[in-house]
């Protein structure tokens, strides 16, 4: 199996589900109860916030654990006040998690205003225009999951905060956690996922400044400092801080590896004359690129049929091609024929030499 | 006092001689549903077949809707089987009487030797209801509830009705058949339409990789499974690659023709597959001109193929009906559910509508040409439940 899907869920790493058995065995206790036991896995919960805190520089007190990165930008456009300002600016070029939660709080009497954006996402110059004593919040993506394309987050959250405190910057950061560095100076809220770093599924953090200002979504036993309330899952969360150590060790040491297998792919789309969908400015592990003639899931059903696995966010039904693409100015064409390789450190050259050959032959043999 | 579900047969009853072995098939369906529930005893009264619960918290909801997807089955009753006095007819009365409802006491003397007849036992239930039961009055027209008493030799049987079955007939009993199945609304239910009429089915689909994907086979077995609740049994079904004929047939034959000429090659394998497995028929969900590709002039392309009986249940159905119908089995909800395929490439953007068999026939030979005379296809046969 050749495994080029990472953008989608990094599999679990081994040394992690090895140790899934012991980590039950030990935390298979309610954080919140009095009793030794309940105390341990406590103190495990409260070691893996400050874990997570410590890698992003940041203090314990602004980790929530969610279910997802999903939960976590639902928790913070559904619960702030939109009384006092109700704008929420965004790219269309955002995660639906982002974009569909921000939509549904107009329900709170928010609004949502789309920015202007070039293919290698916002600038301030475009967000400047939108600014004004009515904006709550913007959003900004920090790795894009289709393209990689990578928004310089630390200088758009400073100059929107030069230019008010009040507005909010909300940043999805879930295809960089682990991989790229971020500063949170700027930054009220973030959304992480636990599964896109090889932890188990069903865990992510929200990343909140002041998070008393949210009003919380789920109610109940007040975990989570009254933000997410229901029994924490402390197995997954120590996953999720080991598949963070992993994933920052492994990009960290293998960049120059990354960087090698993206100009492999380069270079054969070239050659092909295929045309490269990412903007120079992404991150060398996600590329996406599109041949131009062979319908995305034909080319992902081939692969598929000889064991190697990538995607496409495209839809190969009537008209239903790459919300993502097509938000960046590209044809049908290039959107409905689009390829998404996203790597890790642990792909090799052959697995990209194998993809290699068996594209090519695809698109000299598949083509109707 | 011991409950039961009693289950009225239907056409069965217009059997001759083979009554019997329809019959028996039923009862053999009945019995193994049941088992599967709980522990019961079962027994035949006059036209109804009992199934008599041993123990006092058998769930008899469960096995209700059980049977209920029983084909061959019209009415199912639920009651109790008690002894003849009067008080253990009217305690069961008690339990099956509906509060705030119109109702009428339905008797019958299968013993004639009962003391009280019917007429007498109507009033007199009747007005142990009304004072007993609080909100009913009796309709004897037109009631909400028809609480029926039974009177037999040794036991009394008091029972309302449940739930209504499907009818038709029991699975398996009118012969096999094999049914070209896409994945789409209609072949399910067109498939469930002959299941129902007793037939055994076999689906055959047919896929495009890489054209197609994993997704949509994923679906189609999920339809089958559904398929298999009604059937009680494992369904085997067939799985055909037809890439190699399909691009063999691109190249070769014009645009408009592309459909039947498909068809007419998917008749051909569906046949041989029905002669291996020995159906006697085959099923398709055409519904006449829902499509540009199912008209008479282009059934007829396909028919010309075929050396079996050709079945299409849904011929005279409008598409609101078999969508209708697709809901009410519960295959609707699979049916659309999206799966991502890139079979719309093989679609003309013209296809005749009036081919005729002599063009088709023409086109057709060149891809045979380009397949050779011994082509062959691959296909994994599967039992799905």
């Amino acid at each position: 199996m050749i495994y080029l899907d990472y953008a989608a869920t990094t599999p679990v790493y081994s040394e992690i589900s090895e140790k899934i058995p012991d980590l039950l065995e030990k935390y298979n206790f309610n954080p919140s109860a009095l009793y030794s036991t309940g105390v341990q896995t406590r103190e495990a919960l409260g070691n893996a916030r400050r874990q997570i805190a410590f890698y992003l520089n940041i203090s314990p007190e602004n980790i929530i654990f969610t279910s997802s990165a999903t939960e976590a930008a639902n928790m913070v456009f559904k619960g702030l006040n939109y009384k006092t300002a109700n704008k929420i600016l965004l790219s269309d070029l955002e995660h639906k998690s982002v974009i569909e939660s921000a939509e549904s709080a107009s329900e709170l009497g928010a609004e949502t205003v789309y920015i202007k954006h070039g293919k290698e996402g916002m600038d301030f110059e475009y967000i400047r225009p939108f600014i004004d004593d009515n904006v709550r919040i913007c959003s900004i993506l920090l790795v894009n999951n289709e393209t990689g394309a990578v928004n310089q987050l630390e200088k758009l959250a400073s100059e929107i905060k030069s230019y008010s405190k009040d507005i909010l910057v909300f940043a999805d950061i879930v295809q960089g956690f682990g991989k790229i560095p971020v500063n949170f100076e700027n930054i009220d809220f973030a959304s992480i996922s636990g599964h896109k770093l090889g932890s188990l599924k069903g865990v992510g953090c929200l990343y909140a400044k002041n998070p008393e200002i949210l009003k919380p979504m789920i109610v109940g036993g007040g975990q989570e400092f009254n933000l997410r309330s229901g029994t924490e899952n402390v197995v997954a969360v120590l996953t999720l801080v080991q598949a963070l150590k992993n994933t920052a060790k492994l990009f960290e040491e293998n960049r120059e590896h990354l960087k090698k297998l993206k100009k492999k792919m380069v270079d054969f789309c070239d050659k092909m004359r295929f045309h490269i969908n990412s903007p120079e400015n992404s991150v060398d592990y996600i590329f996406n690129f599109s041949t131009g003639m062979l319908p995305s899931e034909v080319l992902i059903n081939h692969l598929s049929s000889k064991g190697i696995y990538v995607s496409a966010a495209s839809a190969c039904t009537k008209g239903g091609v790459s919300r993502v693409l097509k938000n960046m100015g590209y044809s049908d064409g290039i959107a409905a024929t689009a390829l998404r390789i996203s790597l890790h450190p642990h792909v090799k050259e052959q697995d990209i030499d194998k993809l290699i050959h068996e594209i090519k032959w695809a698109s000299e043999n598949l083509v109707l | 006092m011991k409950k039961c579900l009693l289950i009225s047969f239907g056409e069965l009853l217009l059997k001759g001689k083979n009554r019997s072995i329809f019959e028996n098939t039923l009862v053999k369906k009945i019995k193994e549903t049941a088992d599967k529930t709980g522990s019961y005893e079962f027994k035949k009264y006059r036209a109804r077949y009992a199934v008599i619960a041993k123990t006092d918290d058998a769930n008899l909801q469960e096995l209700i809707s059980r049977v209920k997807n029983i084909f061959g089955i019209t009415v199912i009753f639920q009651g109790y089987i008690v002894s003849r006095d009067m008080d253990s007819i009217k305690k069961c009365v008690l339990e099956v009487a509906e509060k705030n409802s119109t109702f009428k006491i339905r008797s019958k003397r299968h013993d004639k030797s009962y003391p009280i007849k019917s007429f007498d036992l109507n009033r007199e239930i009747g007005e142990f209801v009304l004072t007993g039961v609080p909100g009913t009055s009796v309709d004897v027209h037109n009631p909400e509830q028809v609480i029926n008493i039974e009177i037999f030799e040794n036991s009394v049987i008091v029972f309302t009705e449940a739930a209504r079955g499907m009818g038709g007939l029991p699975y398996g009993t009118a012969g096999r058949v094999v049914s070209l199945f896409s994945g789409g609304i209609d072949s399910p239910v067109a498939s469930w339409m002959m299941m129902k009429r007793g037939c055994e089915i076999i689906p055959v689909h047919f896929h495009t990789p890489p054209y197609t994907g994993e997704g949509s086979l994923l679906k189609v077995k999920d339809l089958i499974k559904h398929l298999a609740t009604f059937a009680g049994k494992s369904v085997i079904s067939y799985f055909v690659n037809f890439t190699t004929v399909q691009l063999a047939i691109k190249k070769c034959v014009p645009d408009k023709y592309v459909t039947v000429v498909s068809r007419r090659f998917m008749a051909r394998i569906a046949e041989e597959i029905a002669r291996s497995e020995k159906a006697k028929g085959i099923v398709t969900g055409e519904a006449l001109a829902q499509v540009a590709s199912q008209t008479l002039e282009n059934m007829l392309c396909v028919d010309e193929v075929f050396g079996l009986t050709v079945l299409r249940p849904l011929v005279g159905l409008d598409k609101e009906e078999i969508v209708k119908k697709a809901r009410q089995i519960g295959t609707y909800e699979i049916s659309i559910r999206k799966e991502i395929d890139c079979c719309h490439l093989f679609v003309p953007k013209r296809p005749e509508t009036k081919a005729n068999i002599a063009s088709v026939c023409n086109a057709e030979k060149k891809v045979l040409e380009e397949l050779g005379t011994d082509w062959k296809y691959d296909f994994s046969a599967e039992r799905i439940d």
